[in-house]
């Protein structure tokens, strides 16, 4: 039985692999997922139309990038600080 | 009467004759083998007076829109550009292997050739119908009317786009599931 389940478990892995890879087979169909806001800040905006609708929608993008970046560091550092005052109660509690 | 009779036999051969040719199987269907010169020009034809008769009294909404970029940036990116392309980029598997080949909407402007308003009446025809026998699926029954004209607005901006405005544009951000329009 457990022969069975090895065997069905790395067809099922050689699988996903093969699928992996024929999809995969070249690297520039794979997309960024985040915008490069980077490139963006060191691009010199004064001389550009800030009414044009693409840099509006390029700066609206980066914007939302940019807060969305902000809450993921306050929710770790929220996290991080609950570890933290965990960690101190349970060390009051045994001294 | 002599003339007629004989103009009917003419016609008479010649449907059988061409019904004989396509049943026969000569004709070479691959992808990789282009149609023959008036095959072309009746498909061309065809495909050309049927969009144009289809699209010419779509209303076309304000396009000129940075949210229309926003929503239709990265469906033009997971839907088309594997065949009609990216800003930097010249070919792809399926602008190779397709026949007829998609065109590339990086450099292709509809809007000189069509005018503003048609050539985003046009697009939004193609994108929600299709285009049989071409690879051009029918976005129609999956998307709404909304995100298509989305898509729209963003071809219309795709020819000026460098390659850092396409990827910042197309870049689906944290909260953009693609599914929230």
């Amino acid at each position: 039985m457990s022969k069975r389940v090895s065997l069905l478990l790395a067809g099922t892995l050689m699988l996903a692999l093969y699928t992996g890879l024929s999809l995969a087979h070249d690297p520039k169909e794979h997309k960024a997922e985040s915008p490069d806001c980077a490139a963006l800040k060191e691009m010199d905006v004064s001389q550009t139309d800030k009414n044009d609708p693409v840099m509006k929608a390029m700066l609206q993008k980066c914007q939302d990038e940019q807060h969305a970046d902000d809450r993921d560091n306050r929710d770790e550092h929220t996290i991080a600080d609950s570890h933290h005052s965990d960690e101190d109660s349970s060390a009051h509690e045994s001294h | 009467m002599k003339y007629l009779s004989a103009l009917l036999i003419f016609c008479g051969v010649a449907v059988l004759g061409v019904g004989g040719f396509i049943y026969s199987g000569a004709y070479q269907i691959g992808a990789d083998v282009p149609h023959t010169t008036p095959v072309s020009w009746v498909l061309e034809i065809l495909r050309e007076r049927s969009i144009e008769r289809a699209a010419r009294d779509i209303p076309v909404p304000e396009l000129d829109d940075s949210q229309l970029l926003l929503a239709g940036g990265p469906d033009y990116n997971e839907m088309c550009s594997g065949c009609h392309l990216e800003p930097g980029r010249t070919e792809s598997d399926m602008s190779v292997g397709l026949y007829p080949a998609p065109p590339d909407l990086t450099t292709h402007d509809e809007e000189e050739e069509h005018g503003e308003t048609q050539a985003a009446a046009r697009q939004f025809w193609i994108i929600k119908h299709g285009i049989k026998a071409t690879g051009m699926p029918a976005w129609g029954p999956t998307h709404d009317d909304q995100r298509i004209w989305a898509m729209v607005a963003f071809l219309q901006k795709l020819p000026e786009l460098s390659e850092l405005q396409y990827q910042i544009l197309t870049a689906r951000g944290e909260d953009d599931s693609g599914h929230a329009h």
